[in-house]
């Protein structure tokens, strides 16, 4: 269902907009509906169905691509949360472009510091192409994977409840337990920090427990 | 440095563990407070409270760092103050060991001990500064630092050799 309010279509549209811009994201399909805010501030302004975004670059390569369910814009709290998401992050190095992060999770949500995607839109509005800054971070819960593959190969498996990911800058952290599992081991902990681009990953133990990694050995390999 | 047939067999249980190890034994658990992966590098560091668990032999050390290439484990060292080593054998008493540094290099298939070592087993224990161990010769060498007085102790207990 689709309502408007006289008062507020010039709004909205102005919102429709912008949003379109935040979303840094190239719309490519999906049917979107706009709502009043009838239901108080946390009402949804606009959302979007079977949606995809994708981000370039300066030098013109596709820098990331993200593929929703559902797309919704909260206007009053400067927030997008995003159902069912796959994000995929590619390599900026010229020379390493083969080399991609592909992230999944039931929810995704990207809150702006200090109205920074509404001032972002607001200034460059349709035409921008890189909304977010290097330190925008999406955060990401339920079921949440990330792949890491280089020439179609992955090599690295990660697995938490929850992530937050830095897209632009390619970094990711949690504070919660998570699993990774590289080659032959699989390894389990409280927390981490990682660079995705510079392949470094720093895995926490705390009160919850150690970091624990266990090693299936292939026989080749006397330990 | 001298050589030790029977800091050999020591040696060749704690660091292998040859004797019966079934495929569960082949599973490697390693536990610390923080691990550290570079993969561009090929290296993981274990650091803070490590222990290491691969079926009757452990150990326990304040670092662990694992060097790979291509897949395959070329390096690790383990740093401590000291390495405790357990290897827990069913048919008698357990082997123990202690060193500052322990360095494996599984390609070249070779051990090194550093820093007061000891081995202790019920037939005896070693005592050295160094010790070297090639697992495809089976040939332990122990050694002391040069500023070291005391040189390689070896102490046997004869009723334990000879039979009752």
């Amino acid at each position: 269902m689709i309502k408007t309010n006289n008062k507020s279509w010039l709004i909205l549209a102005g919102i429709l907009i912008l949003l379109a811009g935040i979303t840094l994201f190239d719309q490519q399909t999906g049917d979107y509906g706009i709502f009043s805010p009838e239901g108080g501030e946390l009402s949804p302004n606009i959302s979007m169905n079977k949606t995809r975004f994708r981000e370039f670059d300066d030098r013109g390569n596709l820098s990331y691509l993200l593929q929703t369910d559902r797309a919704t814009y909260y206007p009053t709290r400067s927030q997008a949360t995003f159902e069912n998401m796959n994000l995929t992050i590619y390599s900026n190095d010229r020379n390493n472009q083969q080399t991609i992060w592909q992230v999944n999770a039931q929810r995704g949500q990207i809150t702006a510091r200090a109205g920074q995607v509404t001032m972002a839109l607001l200034s460059k509005g349709l035409e921008a192409e890189n909304l977010l800054t290097n330190d925008t971070e999406m955060f990401l819960d339920g079921d949440v994977s990330l792949l890491a593959k280089r020439s179609g190969e992955t090599y690295i498996r990660l697995k938490g409840s929850d992530l937050t990911v830095q897209p632009k800058s390619r970094k990711i952290y949690t504070d919660n337990a998570i699993s990774i599992e590289f080659r032959q081991m699989r390894t389990s902990a409280f927390g981490m920090t990682a660079d995705l681009a510079a392949r470094h990953y720093v895995l926490f133990g705390d009160d919850r427990g150690q970091v624990q990694t266990l090693v299936y050995s292939s026989g080749k390999t006397e330990i | 440095m001298r050589n030790f047939p029977v800091l050999g067999t020591m040696l060749l249980l704690v660091l292998t563990g040859q004797t019966s190890m079934g495929n569960e034994d082949r599973e490697i658990k390693i536990a610390a407070d923080k691990v550290v992966y570079r993969a561009a590098a090929n290296k993981i560091l274990y650091q803070g409270n490590v222990s290491l668990q691969r079926g009757p032999l452990s150990f326990k050390a304040n670092s662990l760092e694992v060097t790979a290439d291509g897949g395959e484990i070329t390096r690790v060292e383990a740093r401590g103050t000291p390495i405790q080593l357990v290897y827990k054998r069913n048919d008698s008493e357990n082997v123990t060991g202690k060193a500052n540094r322990l360095v494996y290099r599984p390609t070249q298939r070779r051990v090194t001990m550093e820093g007061d070592v000891t081995l202790q087993q019920e037939v005896g224990s070693i005592q050295a500064h160094t010790i070297h161990y090639n697992l495809e010769t089976q040939e332990a060498t122990a050694g002391s630092a040069e500023d070291e007085e005391r040189g390689v102790e070896v102490i046997l207990s004869p009723q334990r050799l000879l039979p009752q």
